[in-house]
C-alpha cells in the first residue's frame, strides 16, 4: 500500500514536468507579449521603446527560451514563482489570496453535488424504471445540460432579484456561498446521479442480490449495504473528476457572482499575457488536479478491498 | 472503515475552516448623519494595480479619494488649486511657483511640507525610476525646488503651454516623503504603504474584491459627509445592473443597453456627465489606397454619423463629432458634422485613380461600446460609394500588440482602418492631439498608430505646446484640427461620449470631472 502510493507520487513528476514545459511553450507561442502590452500603450503615452527593451532585458524576456525555462523551473522547486507582471505580487502570494474562494467553492460544491447525485441514484436506481426513476433522470438530464452560467443567472433572477433572500455579489458569509455552491453543485448533481444510476443498476442484477433477496434481507439494507458499497468505484471517480476541476476554478461562475477565484485571474492573466503568473496557475491547478485524482486512487483500495495494490 | 471516518472527520474540518475564513461583517450602522447611512457602496469593472499615481496604469478611479496634487480639475472642468493655495510664472514661461496650504494633515498625522512635494517629482523625475516612462510629467520638467516649506518650484525647459492641465495628472500626486523612503518601489501595493492627503485614508484591501476607504477627518477642505465608502469590484456589467437592482451596490457604471431600463426603475436614477472622450475609425495611413489624403476622404464623406449616432448610441453620446477633440478638450475649435455625401465620395474616388472603389480591412476590439455594430454600418455606407470593407475582430492583446509594433511604416499591420477611442486625459489638445499625430524624427511615434504624417500638422502642434498665449494657441490648434479632421484626415471620428453612471436613487451629491474622477465633498446616501 505504501509503495503504491510513493509510487503514484512519483509518477506526478514526470506528469507535470511535461505540463510545465506545454504551458511555457504555449504561451509564448500566442501572439502579444507583455512588456508591450502593460507599457506600449497607456493613457499617458506609452512608454519608449528603449524603456521596453530594458525591461525586456531585465525581467529575462530576450534569454533564449531554454534557459527562461530553466530559471523558471528553478525558482518554482524553490517555492518562488516569480512576480505576476500586471500586479507586481508574487505569485505565490496572488494565487493564495484567491485560492481560499475556489476551495471553498470546490469543497462545498463537490459535497453539495455528491450527496445530493448519489442520493438521487440510489433513489432511481433501486426504482429503476418507476416514475421515480424517470423523474430523476430527467432532471439530472436537464442539470447536466444547462450551462453553467445560465443556471447562475437564473438563481440570481430568482433569488436576489425577485425574491431579495440572498446576495448576489462576493463572498462575505455563508449566505453569499450558497447561491454560487448551489449552481455548481446542481451541475454535479447531473453526472453523479447518472454515474451512481447506471453503477448500481449493474451490482443490483448481479447473483449475489438476487440471494441477499432470496434470504428475505430488507430492501434498504440491500441497496445500501451490499449493492451501494460495491458500486462506488464509478461514483467516486466521477466526484474526483469534478472536484479537481472546480479545483482549477469556475470563471464563468465566479464573474458572474463577482468572486476573485483563480478562474478570473487566469483569465486576466491570459489577457494581459502575464507569462509568470499563467505558468504558476496553470501548473498549480494541473498539481492540485492530478493530486485530487491520486487520492481518488488510493481510496478505491479503502472501499473496496477486491482493488489491489501492486 | 476507521480511515474513512477519519478522512471523513478531516475534510469536514478543513471545509468548514475555509468557509470561515472566507467570512467578514457588513457593517451598515448609522450612527453618523440622522437620516443618511454610513457607507456608500461603489462597484468598479476592475480593481488598480497600485494605490500610487506614479506607478498606477490601470485605473484611478479612487486615487484622489487619498491622495491630494498641487492643482486639480474640478467639477466644471476647471483647473483649481488643491494643495497649491496659489501660483505663479516667470516671465520667460520656465518657472511655476506654488504656494501650498498650511496645516495639511497627511493620515499618518504628519504635516505636508514642500519636502514632500519635492520627494515626490524628484522620484517622478528619476531616469533609473521607472515610473518616469509612464508619466505625463517626464521630458520638460527639469527639476523641482522647495525654497521654503510652503513653497515649491517647477522649472521647465521650455514653456509648456499645457503646463497646469499636466499637472492635475494622476502621477502628479503627491505622496508623503517619508513613505518614499520606506517602501520605494512597494508604494502603493499594500494598506500599509499608502498615506495620502485626501479626504478618505485606505483601511482595507482586498485586492480584485473589495477596498474599503475611511472618512479622514483632518482632511484639509473639512471632513466629507459619508463615513465609509466601500469599493467592491464586479467585473461583469449585468451583475453590477443586478447588485444596483437588489440594492447592495448604491453606485456603478452600467452596460448602455441597460440604460433605458435603469431610467424606468424607480429605485435607480441615470446620471450623466460629460466626458472627454471621442471615437471613430482610424487611418492606417502605410495602406496602399488610404495613404492617399483623396481616399481618405472619400471614405469620411461616405458615411453617415448622425444615422450611427441615432440609431446605436443614443444613451451614450454627447453627440456627433465635429473636431478631432472633443468639445471639453481645451483647444476645440468647432468644424462642423461631415454629413454624408455620397457623390462627393465618388467624385473623389475617382480623382484618386479609384472609380470602382477598393478593398481594405477593419480591425475592431468588440469592447469598445457597441464598436461592432457601429463598424457594421460604416461598412454598408462604404460598399454605397464601391468601398469593399472587411471587419476583423481581434482581442485586447492581440490589439494592443498592433499598437506596441511601432516599425514604419506598418509592414505587419495588415488592416486599412481600426475602431479607436481618444481620450485626452489632461482635457487638453497637447495631449489629445500632440501625442497622437505627431510624427517622431524616426517615424515611429509609438502612439501614432495609424502612421498618420503631416508636416504642417506637427509644426503646428509643436509650436502650440509652447504658446502661452491663449488666443494664439487656439488658433493654432484650430488650423491642425482643420487638417486632421477634413483636409488630410486621420481618421473618421464618429461621436463625443458621456460619462454614464447608475445611482440608486437615494445618492445625493455624486458629481464627477471630465476624467471621470468622483467627487466626495457632497456625495451621501439617504437611509
Amino acid at each position: 500500500m505504501l509503495k503504491y502510493v510513493i509510487k503514484r507520487i512519483l509518477q506526478l513528476i514526470p506528469t507535470l514536468f511535461l505540463v510545465s514545459i506545454v504551458v511555457f511553450g504555449m504561451v509564448r507561442i500566442i501572439p502579444g507579449e507583455p512588456i508591450t502590452l502593460l507599457y506600449g500603450i497607456s493613457e499617458g503615452g506609452g512608454a519608449s521603446q528603449e524603456y521596453m527593451d530594458k525591461m525586456k532585458e531585465e525581467l529575462g524576456l530576450n534569454d533564449p527560451l531554454p534557459v527562461q525555462y530553466g530559471n523558471w523551473i528553478a525558482g518554482v522547486l524553490k517555492g518562488d514563482m516569480g512576480t505576476s507582471l500586471l500586479t507586481h505580487k508574487a505569485i505565490t502570494d496572488e494565487l493564495g489570496n484567491r485560492y481560499k474562494y475556489t476551495l471553498i467553492l470546490a469543497v462545498w460544491g463537490t459535497l453539495v453535488g455528491s450527496v445530493i447525485g448519489v442520493i438521487c441514484g440510489i433513489l432511481a436506481a433501486a426504482h429503476h424504471n418507476r416514475a421515480g426513476d424517470n423523474i430523476v433522470m430527467v432532471i439530472s438530464m436537464i442539470a447536466v445540460s444547462v450551462p453553467s452560467f445560465f443556471l447562475a443567472m437564473l438563481l440570481k433572477l430568482i433569488f436576489c432579484l425577485n425574491l431579495g433572500l440572498l446576495p448576489s455579489m462576493g463572498l462575505k458569509s455563508w449566505q453569499h456561498a450558497i447561491l454560487p455552491v448551489a449552481t455548481l453543485g446542481l451541475g454535479a448533481v447531473g453526472l453523479i446521479a447518472r454515474t451512481t444510476r447506471s453503477s448500481m443498476l449493474d451490482v443490483i442484477n448481479q447473483d449475489y442480490i438476487r440471494t441477499a433477496r432470496a434470504y428475505g434481507f430488507s430492501k434498504v439494507r440491500i441497496v445500501l449495504s451490499y449493492a451501494f458499497k460495491n458500486a462506488l468505484i464509478p461514483v467516486l471517480t466521477a466526484i474526483g473528476l469534478r472536484f479537481g476541476s472546480l479545483l482549477a476554478g469556475a470563471a464563468l461562475v465566479e464573474a458572474i457572482f463577482s468572486i476573485n477565484g483563480i478562474g478570473s485571474f487566469l483569465v486576466n492573466s491570459v489577457n494581459g499575457r502575464d507569462y509568470p503568473a499563467i505558468q504558476g496557475t496553470v501548473l498549480v491547478l494541473a498539481a492540485s488536479f492530478v493530486l485530487v485524482n491520486t487520492l481518488v486512487d488510493i481510496l478505491y483500495g479503502l472501499v473496496d478491498p477486491r482493488v489491489k495494490y501492486e | 472503515m476507521k480511515l474513512k471516518n477519519v478522512l471523513a472527520l478531516a475534510l469536514t474540518v478543513c471545509m468548514c475552516t475555509t468557509a470561515l475564513a472566507g467570512c467578514g461583517k457588513k457593517d451598515n450602522s448609522t450612527s453618523g448623519t440622522p437620516g443618511y447611512r454610513d457607507t456608500i457602496v461603489i462597484a468598479a469593472s476592475s480593481d488598480q494595480n497600485y494605490m500610487d499615481g506614479q506607478m498606477n496604469n490601470t485605473n484611478d478611479m479612487f486615487l484622489r479619494a487619498t491622495y491630494s496634487q498641487l492643482v486639480r480639475r474640478d467639477a466644471n472642468n476647471q483647473i483649481v488649486g488643491d494643495l497649491a493655495e496659489s501660483w505663479t510664472t516667470s516671465e520667460d514661461g520656465c518657472t511655476w511657483t506654488f504656494k501650498l496650504k498650511q496645516g495639511v494633515k497627511f493620515h499618518s498625522g504628519k504635516e505636508l511640507t514642500s519636502a514632500d512635494v519635492k520627494a515626490s517629482y524628484d522620484r517622478l523625475l528619476d531616469e533609473e525610476n521607472p515610473v518616469r516612462y509612464t508619466s505625463l510629467a517626464t521630458g520638460y520638467i527639469k527639476e523641482c525646488n522647495a525654497p521654503d516649506p510652503y513653497t515649491v518650484e517647477l522649472v521647465t525647459y521650455t514653456p509648456v503651454a499645457p503646463m497646469l492641465a499636466n499637472l492635475c495628472h494622476r502621477s502628479h500626486l503627491i505622496l508623503n516623503a517619508d513613505y518614499i523612503e520606506q517602501y520605494g518601489l512597494d508604494l502603493g501595493l499594500t494598506v500599509e504603504s499608502v498615506d495620502g492627503t485626501g479626504p478618505y485614508r485606505m483601511a482595507s484591501w482586498d485586492p480584485n474584491q473589495e477596498m474599503i476607504l475611511e472618512r479622514f477627518d483632518d482632511y484639509f477642505n473639512g471632513a466629507v459627509p459619508t463615513k465609509t465608502v466601500d469599493i467592491v469590484i464586479v467585473p461583469d456589467a449585468n451583475a453590477r445592473l443586478m447588485a444596483l437592482q437588489t440594492g447592495e451596490v448604491d453606485v456603478g457604471i452600467i452596460a448602455a443597453n441597460d440604460i433605458d431600463a435603469a431610467r424606468e426603475n424607480p429605485d435607480l436614477q441615470i446620471a450623466s456627465f460629460d466626458g472627454i472622450g471621442s471615437y471613430g475609425l482610424q487611418f492606417n495611413c502605410a495602406n496602399e489606397y488610404l495613404s492617399d489624403p483623396l481616399c481618405r476622404q472619400a471614405v469620411s464623406y461616405a458615411i453617415d454619423r448622425q444615422a450611427i449616432v441615432d440609431t446605436l448610441l443614443k444613451n451614450v453620446a454627447m453627440g456627433v463629432s465635429t473636431s478631432p477633440v472633443n468639445p471639453l478638450v481645451w483647444g476645440y475649435n468647432d468644424l462642423g458634422v461631415i454629413e454624408q455625401d455620397l457623390e462627393k465620395s465618388k467624385e473623389l474616388l475617382a480623382k484618386a485613380g479609384y472609380p470602382n472603389g477598393f478593398e481594405f480591412s477593419i480591425m475592431v476590439l468588440p469592447s469598445y461600446n457597441k464598436a461592432l455594430e457601429i463598424t457594421e454600418m460604416v461598412v454598408s455606407d462604404l460598399a454605397k460609394v464601391g468601398i469593399t470593407a472587411k471587419i476583423e475582430t481581434v482581442d485586447g492583446a492581440t490589439f494592443k500588440g498592433h499598437m506596441g509594433n511601432r516599425s514604419f511604416p506598418g509592414d505587419n499591420f495588415p488592416y486599412g482602418m481600426l475602431f479607436m477611442g481618444y481620450g485626452a486625459g489632461t482635457a487638453d489638445c497637447d495631449e489629445g492631439l500632440r501625442r497622437i499625430w505627431t510624427t517622431s524624427p524616426d517615424g515611429n511615434n509609438n502612439n501614432n498608430y495609424g502612421w498618420y504624417s503631416n508636416a504642417r500638422v506637427d509644426e503646428l502642434l509643436e509650436a502650440a505646446a509652447g504658446e502661452m498665449d491663449e488666443a494664439k494657441r487656439l488658433a493654432l490648434y484650430k488650423e491642425a484640427e482643420q487638417s486632421l479632421f477634413l483636409d488630410d484626415p486621420a481618421a473618421v471620428w464618429l461621436y463625443d461620449s458621456y460619462d454614464v453612471c447608475c445611482l440608486s436613487s437615494k445618492v445625493e451629491g455624486f458629481k464627477q470631472n471630465v476624467n471621470a474622477v468622483i467627487f466626495w465633498d457632497e456625495l451621501r446616501i439617504a437611509e
